[in-house]
């Protein structure tokens, strides 16, 4: 049965109110008659309802980004609601009753989750892509092969992730219950969706309502610590920091960062939980203490995901940890992902992707095929002031065909949810020779040399010093190889 | 990830009509396609099965993501469920010390075609004792089973099995990941 509602901002939403397409613990679903959105009512027993309606007047309204600035990106990450339903008295109190909804009846209203966001399983049933089946290696292997993804995907789904949580913070919320079931992805796709919006934790009106879920809360709200100022530590963008690292590592390496095989506590698993991820949480690749080390060591240790990377999980789980002052933000996140794309190389097998940097092996970790044929990168150059150039402490890693895009050849640039995504160039190997094809619409610069054209190429040789671009945030690359 | 014990204990006895015997191991089936469905039991739950007639016989025991239900005949005259309950806990005092992570607390269901000719309480009251090891089990009743569990202290879930969805009983499994 259609039944017509009045949202609180005047438009009427049609919905299927005769079957719930889900229930969680404080909501029941319903699709609007077009399904392309969904209406989110609360049960009974809702303690704090004048609250909520303040919290998510404020979410749809003033912190919506969706609205704002590159809203449509936006609304590609994250499923925000969009409108609200308070005491609608023309909703039939015998279906309120039926399905235990508060009366007068509070909704939110969603947008339906992205097709995208579903997979068909082993047996042919469609299936949410929560986080959840691809976070660890006994889920992933059940997920059809062609969904799973390969790491780049993952790389790239982390990336949106990182995004999407780096604009909410800036704003001031907090997620509040990040977690791999509030997060929906297609690796397929490199794909991610934050979901559950309506907890957030938004500033000076909503205090948390949730502590998290387990495994993703943070130590310090696991082990109910008073902070500072003689407060509990309670959900906020600190924890949502622990909460994405978490994230992070489990959907590059399938396993949890601090589950290990260290026993916490001999009266219960629930007491262990309790300390494993609270008080006595330690990373399972600690550097300093080997107590919970994985046994055997995991075949693909956190270094696998190259330095920039693996110094920030090292700053997230073993020095912000206990100190969530230390914890490095989702831009910080967003940084390290963009800058290991450009270290990223393909397998020998051609079927994955593997992170490769001077000093690193040459061998995919994951089928363990050596590259027998030395790699090309650039170490990057950025210029301080005119004419002094001073190393980035990065580089980027060359494989054929692979494209030039603005953030590569300008310094201080990041492949960010405005950035220009044209291609400025690429690397290719022809004819026995590793080249750079120069597409950026100007003339890059042979230090001491020739000029190189746009549509023109260069062959890329040990110690070549090529300018790539020009103007205040010009770029300076330094060639040389890997030798296998 | 730790473990999460899942027993399911089957009335497979030759008494009690055929459509019950059917409708009980449909249920079954439906049971562990429904944990198959939800990766945190994929990840976590270790899943015995049990049939039961004049005794208790484990019919698989393994993770979900590679559980395969055989095919099982109706055996016996009796309802067993004592011997069940019984053999259910030696099996998880088992599974518990193989590991050197504590598993976290069990879960058993029942599906029940007749009233049990064991004395099964002893064994009932040994799971509720266990609370730190042990949830209350959950019982699916046919016909007029459920009458045999009456009057048992404390009272046992007892749901009738035409009217609960397998969904059900997956997400009352899956709760110590929600909790």
């Amino acid at each position: 049965m259609i039944l017509k509602v009045k949202c609180t901002d005047g438009r009427t939403i049609e919905f299927d109110s005769s079957k719930s397409i889900g229930q969680g613990g404080e909501k029941v679903v319903f699709f609007t008659k077009d399904k392309k959105e969904v209406v989110c009512f609360f049960f009974k027993g809702l303690q704090d309802r004048m609250e909520r309606r303040r919290r998510l007047d404020k979410i749809i309204g003033y912190f919506n980004p969706t609205v704002g600035p590159s809203g449509d990106y936006w609304k590609e990450h994250f499923c925000w609601p969009t409108h609200l339903i308070d005491g609608d008295s023309t909703i039939p109190k015998a279906f309120l009753a039926q399905h235990n909804i508060i009366d007068p009846p509070l909704a939110v209203i969603t947008p339906a989750y992205r097709g995208t966001f579903f997979f068909k399983n082993q047996v042919g049933s469609v299936v949410e892509g929560n986080g959840k089946w691809f976070t660890s290696e006994k889920c992933r292997k059940l997920v059809p092969l062609e969904y799973q993804g390969c790491f780049l995907n993952y790389l790239q789904l982390c990336t949106k992730m990182a995004r999407a949580m780096r604009r909410m913070h800036y704003a001031g919320l907090a997620h509040s219950d990040l977690s791999n079931k509030n997060v929906l992805i297609a690796p397929k796709h490199g794909d991610a969706c934050i979901i559950d919006i309506d907890s957030l934790v938004v500033p000076g009106i909503a205090p948390p309502s949730v502590i998290g879920t387990p495994g993703y809360i943070a130590p310090e709200v696991l082990a109910g610590k008073i902070l500072a100022d003689g407060k509990p530590a309670l959900p906020c963008v600190e924890t949502d920091r622990h909460a994405l690292a978490v994230l992070i590592y489990e959907n590059l390496l399938t396993r949890h960062p601090l589950y290990g095989p260290k026993v916490n506590s001999q009266v219960s698993a629930e007491e262990d939980d309790r300390l494993t991820y609270g008080s006595k949480a330690l990373f399972v690749e600690s550097s300093t203490d080997k107590s919970n080390h994985l046994r055997p060591a995991p075949k693909l240790s956190v270094s696998i995901l190259g330095p920039y990377l693996e110094e920030l999980f090292r700053k997230v789980f073993e020095i912000g940890l206990h100190d969530r002052s230390k914890r490095p933000a989702a831009d910080q996140w967003e940084r390290a992902l963009y800058r290991t794309f450009d270290i990223i190389h393909p397998s020998p097998d051609g079927k994955n992707w593997f992170v490769l940097s001077p000093g690193m092996p040459l061998r995919c970790p994951f089928s363990g095929q050596k590259l027998n044929k030395k790699v090309p990168f650039a170490q990057l150059y950025s210029e301080s002031k005119p004419g002094n150039f001073i190393f980035e402490k990065h580089h980027l890693v060359i494989y054929h065909n692979m494209w030039l895009h603005d953030w590569h050849i300008h310094a201080k640039t990041q492949p960010g949810e405005n950035s220009d995504r044209t291609t400025k160039g690429y690397c290719s190997f022809y004819n026995n020779r590793w080249i750079l094809v120069n597409n950026s619409g100007e003339a890059m610069q042979i230090v001491n040399g020739q000029s190189v054209p746009n549509g023109q190429s260069v062959e890329i040789q040990s110690g070549l010093q090529l300018l790539v671009s020009s103007g205040p945030k010009r770029r300076l690359f330094i060639f040389d190889f890997m030798q296998p | 990830m730790r473990e999460l014990p899942v027993h399911l204990l089957v009335d497979s006895s030759c008494t009690g009509s055929a459509e019950s015997f059917d409708l009980a191991w449909a249920l079954a089936n439906a049971l562990v396609n429904e944990l198959m469905s939800d990766p945190m039991c994929v990840e976590a739950c270790h899943l015995t099965l049990w049939a039961f007639g004049d005794s208790a016989r484990l019919v698989n025991r393994g993770q979900v993501d590679a559980f395969q239900i055989p095919k099982v005949d109706p055996g016996g005259t009796k309802c067993a469920l004592g011997h069940a309950l019984y053999k259910m806990l030696e099996i998880d005092d088992a599974l518990r010390r193989s590991s050197l992570k504590h598993a976290y607390k069990s879960h058993a269901c029942v599906i029940l075609r007749n009233a049990p000719t064991d004395a099964f309480v002893p064994h009932y009251t040994r799971i509720i004792a266990r609370t730190s090891k042990f949830y209350p089990p959950h019982f699916l009743t046919y016909c007029d089973s459920s009458e045999a569990l009456q009057g048992i202290s404390p009272p046992p879930y007892v749901y009738p099995a035409l009217e609960v969805s397998s969904h059900f009983l997956g997400s009352i499994i899956t709760s110590p990941f929600i909790s």
